[in-house]
């Protein structure tokens, strides 16, 4: 009952509230009265009251208008029940807490106003502290709102000046149909769109940037616009490009590891290492400079933009100021950053002349001692990094690996070489030892069987002839186990000679008879002047040269010609000289003729006689006594084969 | 017993010398050459009914005088027993099958009963 009387007066109110005027009042009087004469008191009916004012006033439209009726309503109500209830205790109450009501009322208004100014205040504030860009655009992309982080991030100084623009002005041409689907997307599906694209501010200048993309709608849901909250990415693209070249340096590095070691051609490799440096680096100028044997300078040994004929033929003294020696003094890499001003050294004049401003050089490392230096270089203003230092010497690093694996190769092969001569030369000295062994011994055998044999009887002289052969035979095998022997102790080391002081003089003559003897169908003529200075030597040895070599003439001279002995000082020797009238030897041979078992002619036949022991076993000799034999170049035929022995000290 | 021309081309004297006293004490009839030259003019004008060949020779290798004697149709072949110090590489088996003339070879130093009982083959 009283629910219904109140819900009853609360319409009545409303009606008066929207202008139901006079009579919705009177109407509410008399609900009032009834209510009156039902019990309910006035205060029943003015909480019903205020309860209806604060359901009014809770609506979000209620505006300080609205507050002044429902004030002027209460004033109303208190007029209207003053006739009969004025005289009621608790009345007056009743309209001081109706007035405190309106005054709580009021003060909640004004503090929600307060409220609604200081977030406002919060959030334009949070939007310029905002480290992003933040831009509202219309659903068109025209700017309506924006931070100045959006505006300096589109090349302006202040918000107002970017508001109205059209944001599709500020995207690369290529990414605009990348950032509308997103857009579309974002409209169509109600998301938050993210994506990178190239900026083009301003200025003109284009840089990278990322967006997040949010949809914003009105009051009644509908899309409305965009906010798009924009970050520079510059930094992070650098770093990613920084890495990205890295690991394309690194894997540039195991590329060219794993190259250097099957390209066997060092020419090759060095001319890829210069390309691949010039090309990384991204210079118009490589080169590669080699120390000489005798580390006294630096040869252009290939190069990458140099000035033709220059490659191959430019040298750099290693001078105490130069460029060349600082570069090799150093054992890090050397960044120049402009050579013309350079104070460490005096620049290099070749790189002057091909206005070189920046280098970068690195010493390439061999496994005892450099091999050279590499370089970098450029006609531009270029701040070379330490990691393109540490790629170069990687590089270097690599190159120096390849060229000391190839310098040992190339010594193991020379080694190999040499151990398969001596090889090929002891299995064909062993055959012909074997051959003058077989020979001597054929006949010694031979001759002793045929002697004993039965089915034959041989005559007396026959006898005695087979039985001298045998002892000829028998020693020219001695002669020659002893020269075998002699030349073995003289490659151990074992051979003895007793040196004493000797005049040349005496020591011809005691000679001569015996190499009379060895010429019975040749001239012997000897050529030495007196007054010889004396020389220090074994005699006996002298001798044995000089038999052999004069028997070795008679071997090979037609008979009845002139073998010429001479001797005469030259500095602190005496040379003596062997000269015969025969063919002479071949000058490509004349080296060769003086190791063991070798023969003149002897690679085409069996010409030369004996077993190629003799000139081997004379140089032995000479050489063992402080002089050197060899076989004169000389115009005209004949061979003349010359050897020193020391003059004696006067002391 | 059958004798035979004998033709020796060997460049030792005593080797020669050997080979000669005990063909010729058994009957044989020798003709000497001291180098491959010298023994292909006796192979020509002698008419040998059998050859002894020394290998290293001071003009050429036996094997070319062998060669010379097998190929060129002026020479009259015979049979050939190689006497050699020095086999050096070649294989005596596969020289014998490459060329038919070639009989035996003989490493020296050389068996005298061996070398007559060798040239009674080649007779026989």
């Amino acid at each position: 009952m009283i629910k219904n009387l109140a819900k009853e007066y609360q319409a009545t109110l409303k009606a008066f509230l929207s202008g139901g005027g006079e009579t919705a009042l009177g109407k509410a009087y008399m609900l009032g009265r009834q209510a009156l004469e039902q019990g309910i008191g006035v205060l029943d009916i003015t909480t019903v009251h205020h309860q209806s004012l604060i359901t009014l006033l809770d609506r979000p439209n209620a505006t300080a208008s609205n507050i002044d009726i429902i004030k002027q309503a209460s004033k109303l109500l208190a007029e209207c029940l003053s006739p009969f209830e004025m005289a009621q205790r608790g009345f007056r109450d009743s309209i001081a807490a109706l007035n405190s009501m309106n005054n709580m009322l009021e003060d909640q208004v004004a503090k929600r106003t307060q409220a609604l100014r200081e977030k406002e205040e919060l959030y334009r504030t949070l939007i310029e502290i905002s480290p992003d860009a933040i831009t509202m655009t219309d659903l068109h992309g025209n700017v309506v709102v924006c931070n100045k982080q959006s505006a300096h991030l589109h090349g302006y100084t202040s918000s107002d000046e970017l508001v109205g623009a059209f944001l599709g002005n500020f995207v690369a041409p290529e990414d605009l149909p990348h950032i509308n689907e997103v857009a579309e997307t974002v409209i169509q599906e109600g998301v938050i769109g993210d994506l990178e694209y190239t900026m083009i501010q301003k200025n003109g200048e284009r840089i990278p940037v990322e967006v997040r993309m949010t949809l914003i709608r009105d009051a009644e849901g509908k899309p409305s616009g965009f906010i798009g909250i924009n970050r520079n990415i510059i930094e992070r693209k650098n770093i990613q490009r920084k890495l990205e070249l890295h690991a394309q340096k690194q894997s540039i590095l195991t590329d060219f590891g794993q190259h250097a070691l099957s390209e066997m051609d060092i020419n090759v490799l060095m001319h890829e290492t210069v390309t691949l440096v010039s090309q990384t680096l991204n210079v118009e100028f490589s080169g590669l400079w080699e120390l000489s044997p005798q580390k006294d300078s630096l040869t252009l040994r290939d190069g990458v933009g140099w000035k033709e004929e220059t490659v191959g033929s430019t040298t750099f003294s290693l001078d105490d100021t130069s460029q060349a020696r600082f570069m090799l003094l150093k054992t890090e890499p050397i960044i120049i950053d402009n050579l013309p001003d350079e104070k460490r050294f005096v620049p290099s004049l070749f790189l002057l002349e091909h206005n070189i401003i920046a280098c970068i050089t690195v010493i390439i490392h061999g496994k005892t001692q450099p091999y050279g230096t590499l370089s970098a270089c450029t006609i531009h203003p270029k701040q070379f990094t330490q990691e393109d230092a540490n790629f170069l010497q990687s590089i270097a690093n690599i190159l120096a690996m390849a060229i000391d694996n190839r310098r040992l190769l190339e010594t193991e092969s020379k080694a190999r070489q040499r151990a398969e001569e001596n090889t090929e030369r002891t299995v064909r000295s062993l055959a012909i030892v074997s051959h003058e062994l077989r020979t001597p011994l054929t006949s010694i055998k031979g001759f002793a069987s045929t002697l004993l044999a039965d089915d034959v009887v041989w005559e007396a002289e026959q006898q005695r002839d087979f039985i001298q052969t045998i002892n000829e035979e028998a020693n020219k095998l001695n002669d020659f186990i002893e020269q075998i022997l002699d030349l073995s102790k003289m490659n151990a080391g074992l051979f003895k000679f007793s040196v004493t002081r000797q005049t040349v003089q005496h020591l011809i003559p005691v000679n001569m008879r015996q190499l009379q003897g060895l010429t019975p169908q040749h001239h012997l003529a000897f050529s030495i002047p007196e007054a010889l200075p004396d020389i220090v030597a074994d005699a006996q040895r002298v001798e044995q040269v000089l038999a052999n070599l004069v028997e070795n003439a008679t071997k090979y001279v037609p008979v009845g010609t002139t073998i010429t002995i001479s001797a005469q000082p030259v500095e602190s020797f005496i040379e003596f000289s062997v000269a015969d009238e025969g063919p002479g030897i071949p000058s490509e041979e004349r080296e060769r003729v003086f190791q063991p078992f070798y023969r003149i002619g002897s690679k085409t036949s069996n010409k030369a006689k004996g077993a190629g022991l003799g000139l081997a076993i004379c140089s032995r000799l000479i050489e063992g006594q402080g002089g050197r034999i060899w076989v004169d170049e000389h115009p005209g035929p004949g061979t003349v084969i010359k050897f020193t022995l020391p003059v004696a000290s006067n002391a | 017993m059958i004798m035979a021309r004998i033709l020796i081309i060997e460049d030792d004297p005593n080797i020669r010398k050997l080979l000669s006293v005990n063909l010729v004490a058994r009957g044989h009839f020798v003709i000497e050459a001291e180098d491959g030259e010298g023994g292909l003019a006796r192979l020509r004008d002698s008419s040998p009914t059998i050859l002894l060949l020394d290998i290293r020779l001071p003009d050429m290798l036996g094997w070319e005088v062998l060669k010379i004697m097998t190929n060129d149709p002026s020479y009259h072949p015979v049979p050939v027993i190689v006497i050699t110090a020095s086999m050096g590489t070649v294989n005596p088996d596969y020289a014998i099958s490459q060329n038919r003339y070639l009989h035996k070879i003989l490493k020296k130093p050389i068996n005298i009963q061996e070398l007559t009982q060798e040239v009674k083959e080649v007779l026989n």
